[in-house]
């Protein structure tokens, strides 16, 4: 297989797991937005709550746990690509650009510890 | 501010109008979005900037999920050059949070103003360049802006793809080919310059931590004049990496509680539809008016910002 047909897998692949990011995340805002609406929610200014208290409050039909959900999936939609990319390049054994998409990942890991709890 | 039922719809027609413009013009967005939001709406800078970062990792996720599919985004080249550009999105991101909103005002202004007069008079960027090729894009035509590119520049500058069938040897470790569905050919590039391109995209990569727009303003010259990667190839790579380097600063403002739940949520769906909407636009819009209508519009921006800025408002 060529690099421009290998390229082109990968890329089928890349092509996938962002629309995968956006239909999820927008699914998870569209839901919490209708929820917060239509039963007027307090929305607490703020930081976040954690990501596994969120988690609980959404499963219990908390929009605004939903909507934070919904923007936390959309702003890791790029970590995910890279998580595909990674994956491909080293699958087809391309060490200099898994070690490039390795660390782009490390600081993507990097803001989101200081920013998700 | 508080999103009610009344001004969610005016919020998202607010991110659908960003959306269209973002996806006509080329850009993410944010240079309109947070002008609108904080002149308009009367969001907070801080709230204005992290809602801006989140719409444009959904624009460029929606706009990169079709180029990757095109062959156009240089993913290899876009990964090197991310490097760089999410270190300074780190460090942008870090460094907002200490700065007051009028000086982050003062900033975005001063940053649209030289974009402004580069869309109105794009022979500035051309300086001096080697001989066009013969195989080289036309950037002053209308396939350049009409063809589903995101870029938003037009430079006239010298790429020089290589000749349809060359071997991809030629075309190193990080250049790449594609087929041109405009021109009818395939092209084939090798990226020149990669050190500066990292540098700049640092830069790019700063500017957007701090001031929430994509940087693809910034990235795409850089591409193209610096890197040497022809005009379609730049616009799709450099919308590729804009959503790294947004996620890269995005989770810092999330985590301070900057990006408001319901504001974005509204903002971020108008400008999925707005993008869509604007993407089927580009194609029937005259290059030259697109270009005249974004430059008018940045400078309009700017002096409000500006004026904001120094004094009040």
């Amino acid at each position: 297989m060529s690099r421009t047909e290998e390229s082109h897998e990968l890329g089928h692949w890349v092509h996938r797991s962002l629309l995968a990011g956006l239909t999820l995340s927008g699914l998870l805002m569209i839901g919490g937005f209708l929820r917060v609406l239509s039963a007027a929610e307090p929305r607490p200014e703020g930081t976040p709550a954690p990501f596994l208290i969120l988690l609980d409050q959404a499963a219990h039909g908390d929009g605004v746990a939903l909507m934070n959900l919904g923007l936390l999936a959309l702003m890791a939609t790029p970590v995910l690509r890279v998580v595909v990319l990674a994956a491909g390049w080293g699958w087809r054994r391309e060490w200099r650009f898994l070690a490039v998409s390795l660390t782009v990942l490390a600081l993507l890991g990097i803001s989101m510890v200081l920013g998700v709890r | 501010m508080f999103v009610t039922p009344g001004n969610a719809l005016l919020i998202a027609a607010a991110g659908l109008v960003t959306g269209v413009l973002g996806a006509v013009l080329g850009t993410g967005g944010g240079v309109f979005l947070i002008p609108a939001l904080v002149l308009v709406l009367g969001v907070p800078m801080h709230y204005a900037v992290a809602t801006s970062l989140v719409s444009v990792i959904a624009t460029s996720s929606a706009v990169a999920s079709t180029n990757v599919e095109r062959g156009t985004a240089n993913m290899r080249l876009g990964m090197t050059l991310e490097i760089a550009t999410a270190i300074g999105a780190v460090v942008g991101g870090l460094t907002a949070g200490w700065i007051s909103p009028r000086a982050l005002e003062g900033l975005f202004a001063v940053v649209l103003l030289p974009t402004a007069y580069l869309m109105w008079r794009p022979s500035a960027l051309r300086g001096k360049s080697e001989p066009v090729s013969d195989l080289d894009l036309d950037l002053d035509s209308e396939s350049a802006w009409n063809s589903g590119s995101q870029s938003g520049l037009e430079t006239g500058a010298e790429a020089r793809p290589e000749r349809a069938g060359e071997p991809q040897a030629k075309t190193g470790e990080l250049g790449a080919t594609y087929y041109d569905e405009l021109e009818e050919r395939t092209v084939s590039y090798r990226v020149e310059r990669l050190w500066a391109g990292l540098g700049i995209s640092f830069l790019a990569g700063n500017l957007s931590g701090l001031l929430g727009i994509g940087g693809g303003t910034f990235k795409v010259p850089a591409l193209h004049l610096v890197c040497r990667v022809p005009m379609k190839a730049a616009a799709a790579t450099s919308n590729f990496m804009i959503g790294v380097t947004s996620a890269a600063s995005a989770f810092l403002y999330y985590g301070r509680g900057d990006v408001r739940p319901a504001l974005t949520s509204a903002v971020a769906l108008g400008v999925v539809a707005g993008s869509a909407v604007g993407s089927m636009l580009n194609r029937r819009l005259r290059g030259s008016f697109v270009r005249t209508l974004f430059s008018v519009l940045l400078a309009v921006v700017a002096v409000q910002m500006l004026v904001r800025a120094f004094i009040g408002g």
